[in-house]
């Protein structure tokens, strides 16, 4: 499903260039969780990225479901992400203006499904997520919990072949971290979505199918 | 520290500060432009003010002057001791002929003294006070230059004037008593005083001002004009000194400078209303620094301090871009008025409008950010660090803030104009039209929401005009107001032309006949006949002063005081002069009776009076009051029975007062007529033919008059344009600051949109088309108020026709949303031109 082959990104301080992926490799099986652990600044955003599309490599190759995207345009990395790639973040990131329910709807009506369709499955998906009554209020009138929630809800319309999620519990306190959680591992197992999750909690990570350290620019598996 | 706190968030936050900085500048630079030409004319008419008056003292009259006046005036400066230089000038309206070419001039007759001081700058010689004046060796005149064009007469050429014939011995290029342009449509001629009695022109009830201009060799003319106030009791007769004649002077171009100011205004609150926007968004990320501060344990009062000590200094860096933009934006107006002024005036920026503007641009950031920083010392700091802090800033403050700039405008206004009346008008119509804008923009914006548009891009633009409303009801109100003015001013030019120019053709009259004497109503009616023409509403006309009303002495109103207003002025001039009243008991055809009863219908003890309801209005009188008159020494009373609404514009014999038939039968009067449907060959004719056989008739070629006054108006016009174009341009800075602190603070949803696969097309789709329905409502809602306005202004003003000037209300428009697009396009595209991993970054 995802191939990862001697990835490698540096960046330019002053005149030094340094170095924070080195040669990276992984394999990601369909349907798989797999947790990245690492320390700030270890490159774990940076390797999000990349999967994302969002910054392009210094060499490597990265295939998803057979496609090697480093060799895709922009354009057509924008259309494959959407086809193909959720992204979950730390801060939420719901448009301010938009309530929970169009905040879901928005991925599908990007991909052009009929605004009726994308509707339902946005309520279905906020019911699941435990907000069937707040499908109406806008961002800053939900709690950060709730807020992430829409966020996993807003991940899961487009039944994405991958997830990737940026510590989603890192603006939560511990109970209601642990909470959202839960949910986001039993909804990403309900649909069998293949998971990228980064985080530096290692109880988290623990949850995972399989656990990778990183650590100065390579992957060590735990 | 608090220095220190201050100048490094200004630092930091330079874009901001730019931002703020530019938006109010430029909403400040057509008001510092405008006050300084206002102060160049003011400085120069007061540096000129002997030369204007030529003399220290004038006393004139529009009657002749009893010599017994004189007398007093006279014995009382031997009493004081005070030498005197005194020379006499008398002035009035005469047709002068050269060859078949008739022209309506002012008549100057002066003696061997005149100008007591200045000069009349001659194409070759210069004439002063002791010059040798070549006019009083034998008939000859000196006349303004325009009526070697007029007229096709050269130096030594003969002019007939009344049976006269005199020799041009010169033309005057330049004249110290004339400011302005604006009253030269009867060009001036001088002649020796001691031929006007061979002329014939002045006979009795003839209309004319008598002037007698003083010279002392003391310099206490303020002193002299106080005591001969109390002396001479005849309210008719005006003292002027040098003083009030620059006064009067400056006043002449006052009434456009008002109505640049107003324009100047307009841009200082759409400006104001742009930086309101900025600095609430500016405070709403302040928010959780004010919470650290106090949690820190800095105190409200020095956190007062920091905003204040940077308000002082963005006010200060506003002054200086709009001392800036004045310096390069007032060779532009001078130049557009060049034409209407005839001294070469001294403009630059004084030290007082730089520091007025200092003042304005620092009380107009507080009104602009007071809200905001009290709104954040109520709060607890816990709930500042909230992310949403949208509750914080209610939009009542805004409406307070908005009560607060209108009266701070009232105040502005007031200063400038000194006008109650315009000042209300002014106000109220800023206040009205925010209403409207207000109201109108909801109503679009809310029907905007009702429209079943299902494609994402549409749909969330709207969504988020609805739900950022504030921000599109900014828009909506700057560039609705700057398209409104842009509009306003050919709407009402299209208008008026049409009016006088193309309706006016068929109802205007073609000639305007005054000074009529009773003798020769009889051959010039023959006279006109013989041209298969007929000279209609012949009216008598009688001078005449207003002594009581209701048994109140109606007296002479001398304020020395140093702020007047325009109202009072207006009440002082009209006490102290003299009024026209004709009698007739059926109304013409541009009168209609609102009040009362008609004349004819009357039949009460005393006389019955006709007055026009908006003279009546000003004068505070009401149906029933009573007015007595002096008519030359007589006493009449009369009373009003009826007010008339007249329309002036339709350039037909109408007076403020009238008494019915029978009444004034045997006053002293002279009669103005018209005669209607000539082609400008029978107007030729026949003003050629009442000039020679009947020379002291005065005639009026009316469109020609009326090209002139448009042509003066035109140039007027351009210079409100320009301000109005100085309005649109902040209009824009608004929309191009608004849409960069709003694409600053949207960066993370556009770049959202990005993520969730949405391509850049798209994105820039969404943005466009919000913020183009904000710009082309807008428009609409600026060009549609527009016509409103213009019909109401043609409608009470000038009792006008609006008639609609598609054309440019298209071009304008079009031109604004162009450029509106490509200025949100440009924006839009270097938002999105950035990688979207980069402002992850920011966020993390």
């Amino acid at each position: 499903m995802i191939e990862v082959e001697n990835l490698k990104k540096s960046f330019k301080q002053s005149e030094n260039a340094i170095e924070i992926l080195k040669n990276l490799n992984l394999n990601v099986k369909k349907g798989e969780k797999v947790g990245i652990l690492g320390q700030s600044g270890s490159g774990k955003s940076t390797f999000l990225s990349l999967m994302s599309g969002l910054d392009a490599p210094d060499s490597g190759d990265i295939r998803i479901n057979g496609v090697s995207t480093t060799k895709l345009s922009e354009k057509d990395w924008t259309d494959f992400r959407a086809k193909n790639i959720s992204i979950v973040f730390q801060q939420y990131h719901l448009v301010g203006h938009l309530t929970a329910a169009e905040n879901v709807m928005l991925p599908l009506e990007i991909l052009g499904v009929d605004e009726k369709q994308a509707q339902t499955k946005a309520l279905t998906l906020l019911e699941e997520v435990g907000l069937k009554n707040r499908v109406h209020h806008f961002p800053h009138q939900l709690s950060g919990g709730e807020s992430q929630r829409v966020a996993i809800a807003r991940a899961l319309i487009t039944t994405p072949n991958l997830l990737l999620a940026d510590e989603p519990s890192g603006n939560l306190d511990q109970e209601t971290g642990q909470k959202v959680m839960s949910l986001f591992f039993d909804i990403t197992s309900k649909y069998q979505t293949t998971t990228l999750l980064v985080t530096h909690n290692e109880q988290l990570a623990s949850r995972c199918d399989v656990v990778y350290k990183l650590s100065q620019g390579k992957f060590e598996k735990l | 520290m608090i220095i220190k706190l201050a100048f490094k968030e200004l630092f930091v936050k330079w874009k901001w500060s730019l931002i703020f900085i530019f938006n109010l500048a430029f909403g400040f630079i057509g008001f510092t432009t405008v006050l300084s030409f206002q102060n160049a004319i003011e400085e120069n008419a007061k540096a000129n003010s002997k030369q204007i008056l030529s003399a220290d003292l004038a006393i004139s009259s529009r009657k002749k002057i009893p010599d017994s006046e004189i007398t007093k005036t006279e014995n009382y400066l031997a009493k004081n001791k005070i030498n005197y230089t005194r020379t006499k000038v008398t002035e009035f309206f005469a047709m002068v002929t050269s060859g078949t070419r008739s022209h309506l001039v002012l008549v100057k007759a002066i003696d061997n003294l005149y100008p007591l001081y200045g000069e009349l700058i001659l194409t070759r010689s210069t004439i002063q006070n002791h010059s040798p004046k070549p006019i009083f060796d034998g008939p000859s005149i000196w006349a303004y230059s325009e009526l070697q064009g007029i007229l096709g007469v050269e130096i030594g050429s003969t002019l007939k004037l009344g049976s006269l014939d005199l020799k041009v011995d010169d033309f005057i290029t330049k004249d110290a008593t004339q400011t302005f342009r604006l009253a030269s449509l009867a060009p001036r001629i001088f002649i020796d005083s001691t031929w006007l009695e061979k002329s014939k022109l002045i006979t009795f009830g003839s209309t004319f001002t008598e002037a007698y201009l003083y010279k002392f060799d003391t310099d206490s003319a303020a002193n002299i004009q106080k005591d001969l106030f109390a002396l001479i009791n005849d309210p008719a007769i005006q003292i002027d000194t040098p003083t009030t004649a620059s006064e009067d002077s400056a006043r002449q171009l006052g009434f456009l400078t008002d109505f640049l100011n107003l324009v100047a205004l307009v841009a200082i609150l759409l400006a104001g209303l742009g930086a309101s926007y900025l600095y609430q968004v500016f405070a709403r990320k302040k928010v959780k620094d004010f919470a650290i501060f106090k949690i820190l344990g800095l105190s409200y009062v020095s956190l007062v301090k920091i905003y204040i000590l940077q308000l002082i200094v963005l006010s200060f860096l506003v002054c200086v871009v709009s001392y800036i933009g004045s310096l390069s934006f007032l060779p532009f107006l001078q130049w557009i008025l060049s034409s209407l002024v005839t001294q070469t005036l001294d403009v630059q920026i004084p030290v007082y409008v730089v520091g007025l503007t200092l003042a304005l641009t620092f009380i107009a950031s507080l009104i602009v950010v007071g809200p905001s920083i009290q709104a954040l010392n109520k709060v607890p700091p816990g709930l500042l660090f909230k992310d949403d802090n949208n509750e914080i800033f209610k939009s009542s403050k805004n409406i307070f803030s908005f009560v607060v700039a209108l009266c701070l405008m009232g105040f502005l206004t007031l200063l400038l104009t000194r006008s109650l009346m315009m000042t209300s008008i002014f106000i109220i119509s800023i206040a009205g039209l925010a209403a409207l804008f207000y109201a109108v923009g909801n109503g679009i914006i809310f029907l905007l929401g009702k429209l079943p548009i299902r494609f994402w891009v549409y749909k969330y633009a709207i969504k988020s005009l609805q739900r950022r409303k504030s921000t599109s009801l900014v828009l909506f109100s700057t560039i609705g107001t700057a398209i409104l003015l842009l509009n306003l001013l050919p709407q009402l030019k299209h208008s008026l032309k049409d009016e006088f120019l193309t309706k006016g053709n068929s109802q205007l009259p073609s000639l305007f006949l005054f000074d009529i004497q009773d003798e020769q109503i009889d051959p010039l009616r023959t006279l006109i006949k013989q041209n298969n023409k007929d000279i209609s509403q012949l009216s008598p006309i009688v001078r005449s002063r207003i002594i009581k009303i209701n048994d109140t002495p109606y007296e002479r109103k001398v304020d020395f005081s140093a702020f007047k207003t325009r109202e009072e002025e207006r009440d002082a001039r009209s006490r102290n002069r003299g009024v026209n009243l004709t009698y007739r008991d059926h109304l013409s055809s541009s009168e209609t009776l609102t009040d009362g009863i008609p004349l004819s219908e009357y039949k009460g003890e005393l006389p019955g009076l006709s007055l026009e309801e908006r003279y009546a209005g000003r004068m505070g009188i009401k149906l029933g009051d009573i007015i007595e008159f002096d008519i030359q020494g007589v006493e009449i009373k009369g009373k009003v029975i009826n007010f008339r609404k007249v329309k002036w514009a339709s350039f037909q014999p109408n007076f403020f007062i009238s008494f019915g038939s029978g009444v004034l039968d045997d006053a002293p009067k002279t009669s103005i007529g018209i005669v209607n449907g000539l082609n400008d060959a029978e107007v030729a004719s026949i003003i050629s033919q009442v000039t020679k056989n009947l020379p002291n008739v005065s005639v009026i070629d009316v469109r020609q008059l009326i090209k002139d006054l448009l042509r003066v108006s035109d140039q007027m016009t351009l210079s409100l344009e320009l301000m109005a174009y100085l309005s649109l341009i902040t209009g824009f800075i608004v929309l191009i600051s608004l849409i960069s602190i709003q694409l600053q603070d949207r960066r993370w949803e556009i770049n959202l949109f990005k993520i969730l696969g949405s391509p850049n097309s798209s994105i820039n789709l969404n943005l466009l088309f919000e913020y183009g329905v904000v710009v082309l409502f807008s428009v609409v809602l600026g060009i549609s108020f527009s016509f409103l306005v213009s019909f109401l202004t043609l409608k009470f003003t000038f009792d006008a026709e609006f008639s609609f000037n598609f054309k440019d209300s298209f071009y304008i428009s079009l031109a604004v949303i162009l450029i509106a697009m490509v200025i949100i396009q440009y924006m839009t595209s270097v938002y999105l031109s950035k990688r979207s991993n980069e402002i992850l970054k920011e966020s993390s």
